[in-house]
């Protein structure tokens, strides 16, 4: 082994660290309130040592971790996310204060296993990754034992989570059989020596994708996302709608992309169908939606579908694009499930007609959910509408011509249920008086910075781009 | 002979299976689980893999059957309703389960597997433990704290509150 291979994990190490600290902490009286604090510091003392665990060489615990371009820009997108969703749960009042530990224990296991996940370079790691983050998912989702819808979302989730966990593990294993290893590695060496049988290639493959396309909520495999969403305390869907999927793209993004894409003749075709297939089905469905967490997971279904088209192209343009959508999707979904929740602590509903004259009872989280929708609508100047940019200019260049009007066509009918949501907050009249509840101070300070980077990135997109560029090549 | 121990064992391992999931009653569904488990660590058995083969015992049939019992026995009223075992959705299921089955028999037929016992080399309970602790270490360990998260997550969903 490696001796480095300690180093690079060192930012997990440390999450996992501050896990043990957080759920002992839920022992004492006392220190049960300071759960979300010191989880926080986990994160933030984690991401510090980021660039520390950068140094640590390429190939690491016998092959079972790699330190590429792909892992280091999404370790800092999941923990970014993880820190966001800890500020946002410290603001949700739902929460049952006497398991709030066992709570945030949970988001920082979830957090190192997504963080592992995405450097994992081997199918072993690659299932033992998802199932982990399938496991704690399926708690997370059922964490409001009082509420039923609470509890149904954990039992939908756990019963078709197992299901396309299974699957993929089937896959897994029919791949051991082709290749006699897992480590994808040499399975790259072994596919560039000999031939291997396509139709076995294929059949094994497909099955593999089908967890990684639940993580993702593509279409067909999207059934769960409205019902988790909608049943799961808001902070937990915010963290579904963002964290694992990027951790599924990654995996696709490693075995179908980086490694069978040569081979696995199928793929282009395969995917451009299911992209534009998520991103319809998304957005056909939100339509008719009156509950805003059902509608937020049909627009993530469809934003799904708009990444995906990067990773269909394949290019290293459609890969660059998928992981700068990647990032602004995760800032956009979490502003637009903070003001959510903001909102929801205040009228105690989440239905869309209850945010009525939002705009004259809280003008500023009305106006930051305003803006993070356009972004998710894709309107300029806001960030979403650059990340679609370079999306459709993935596919344009890559000469994929019914990808990129799919996705034209696509924002258009996405923009009328996103404005559907602003016009009641701002033209409609207030049903009943909601009484304003003070908010905490980590809430509005994430919304209000959201909305900053929003406009920021929209307007100098290449800072950005810049940044990625570096990290992948 | 070793063919024919191999088709019995194959036979026993479907049987069991469908059983399993056909039976009416929760209760005997879970037995015919417990058999269809057993006949599987015979498959281990006969390819050599006895570390394999008693952990499947171990862990499958004296853990995870055990407390599936002891679910069934515990919770009211489930065990002794018929339950239905089929939806409206059988014909959908059928035709979905009848395609990947053709698939991976197409996939079987035509890949050259490597077969049969001794085809493969046999591996010893210290080589096992040597690469759990070497180039599997870090699952190995990861796996522990899944183990954590799902028994603190279970005593979450389980408690009772006070």
């Amino acid at each position: 082994m490696n001796p480095l291979s300690l180093q690079f994990i060192l930012p997990e190490l440390i999450l996992v660290g501050f896990a043990f600290v957080v759920l002992m902490a839920g022992v004492c009286e006392r220190l049960k309130n300071w759960a979300g604090g010191l989880s926080l510091a986990g994160v933030i003392f984690s991401a510090c040592s980021l660039p520390t665990s950068w140094n640590a060489g390429a190939v690491l615990f016998s092959g079972m971790l790699v330190n590429d371009g792909l892992s280091m820009v999404l370790r800092q997108i999941l923990l970014l996310i993880a820190g966001i969703v800890i500020l946002l749960s410290m603001g949700y009042k739902d929460l049952p204060s006497e398991d709030s530990a066992e709570y945030y224990f949970f988001l920082l296991v979830v957090t190192v296993s997504m963080l592992l996940a995405v450097a994992s370079n081997n199918l072993l790691m690659i299932y033992i990754t998802l199932e982990s983050i399938s496991i704690v998912s399926y708690v997370m989702a059922g964490f409001l034992k009082r509420d039923v819808f609470s509890s149904e979302a954990g039992i939908k989730y756990f019963l078709f989570g197992a299901l396309s966990t299974g699957i993929t593990l089937y896959g897994v294993s029919l791949v051991y059989g082709l290749f006699g290893t897992l480590d994808l590695a040499s399975i790259i060496r072994m596919l560039a020596a000999g031939s291997v049988n396509q139709m076995a290639l294929f059949v094994s493959l497909i099955l593999v994708f089908a967890g990684f396309a639940f993580k993702c909520s593509l279409a067909p495999f999207h059934m769960w996302t409205p019902d988790v969403y909608e049943g799961a305390p808001t902070p937990v869907a915010a963290l579904f709608s963002v964290g694992p999927k990027a951790v599924g793209f990654a995996f696709i993004l490693r075995v179908f992309v980086e490694n069978f894409q040569p081979v696995f003749t199928y793929w282009t075709p395969l995917a451009a169908a299911i992209a534009i297939l998520t991103m319809t089905m998304g957005n056909i469905f939100a339509l008719k939606q009156d509950n805003i967490k059902r509608l937020l997971a049909y627009s993530t279904i469809a934003q799904a579908g708009y990444i995906f088209v990067g990773l269909a192209v394949g290019t290293p343009s459609g890969i660059q694009a998928t992981l700068f959508y990647i990032f602004i999707y995760s800032l956009m979904n979490l502003s637009a499930f903070g003001a959510v929740i903001v909102i929801a602590n205040s009228v105690r509903s989440t239905k869309i007609k209850d945010f009525a004259g939002m705009y004259k009872q809280d003008p500023r989280t009305a106006v930051i959910l305003t803006a993070a929708l356009l972004s998710l609508a894709g309107i300029p100047p806001l960030a979403g509408f650059m990340a679609k940019f370079f999306i459709l200019a993935s596919a344009v260049e890559a000469k994929s011509f019914v990808l990129a009007i799919a996705v034209v066509l696509n924002s258009v009918v996405a923009l009328y249920y996103y404005a559907k949501v602003i016009k009641t907050m701002f033209l409609d009249e207030p049903g009943q008086q909601a009484r304003l509840v003070p908010q905490s101070i980590c809430t509005q300070l994430i919304l209000i910075i959201t909305l900053i980077a929003n406009l920021f990135i929209g307007i100098w997109p290449h800072l950005v781009i810049h940044g990625l560029e570096n990290f992948l090549h | 002979m070793a063919e024919i121990t191999f088709f019995f064992i194959a036979l026993c391992v479907c049987v069991f299976a469908l059983l399993s999931v056909l039976s009416r009653d929760v209760f005997h569904c879970a037995v015919w689980l417990a058999l269809t488990l057993l006949s599987v660590a015979g498959v281990y058995f006969y390819l050599d893999a006895e570390f394999l083969g008693v952990v499947q015992v171990l862990v499958y049939v004296g853990g995870i059957i055990t407390l599936f019992v002891f679910a069934i026995k515990l919770t009211a009223k489930i065990g002794d309703k018929s339950i239905v075992q089929v939806n409206e959705q059988t014909l959908a299921a059928a035709i979905v389960t009848a395609v990947l089955f053709y698939l991976l028999f197409k996939v079987i037929a035509v890949h050259p597997w490597v077969s049969g016992p001794g085809s493969a080399a046999v591996v010893s309970l210290k080589d096992i433990g040597n690469s759990l602790l070497t180039g599997y270490v870090l699952p190995f360990e990861f796996i522990s704290l899944i183990l954590l998260a799902a028994m603190v997550g279970a005593i979450v969903i389980g408690k009772v509150k006070k």
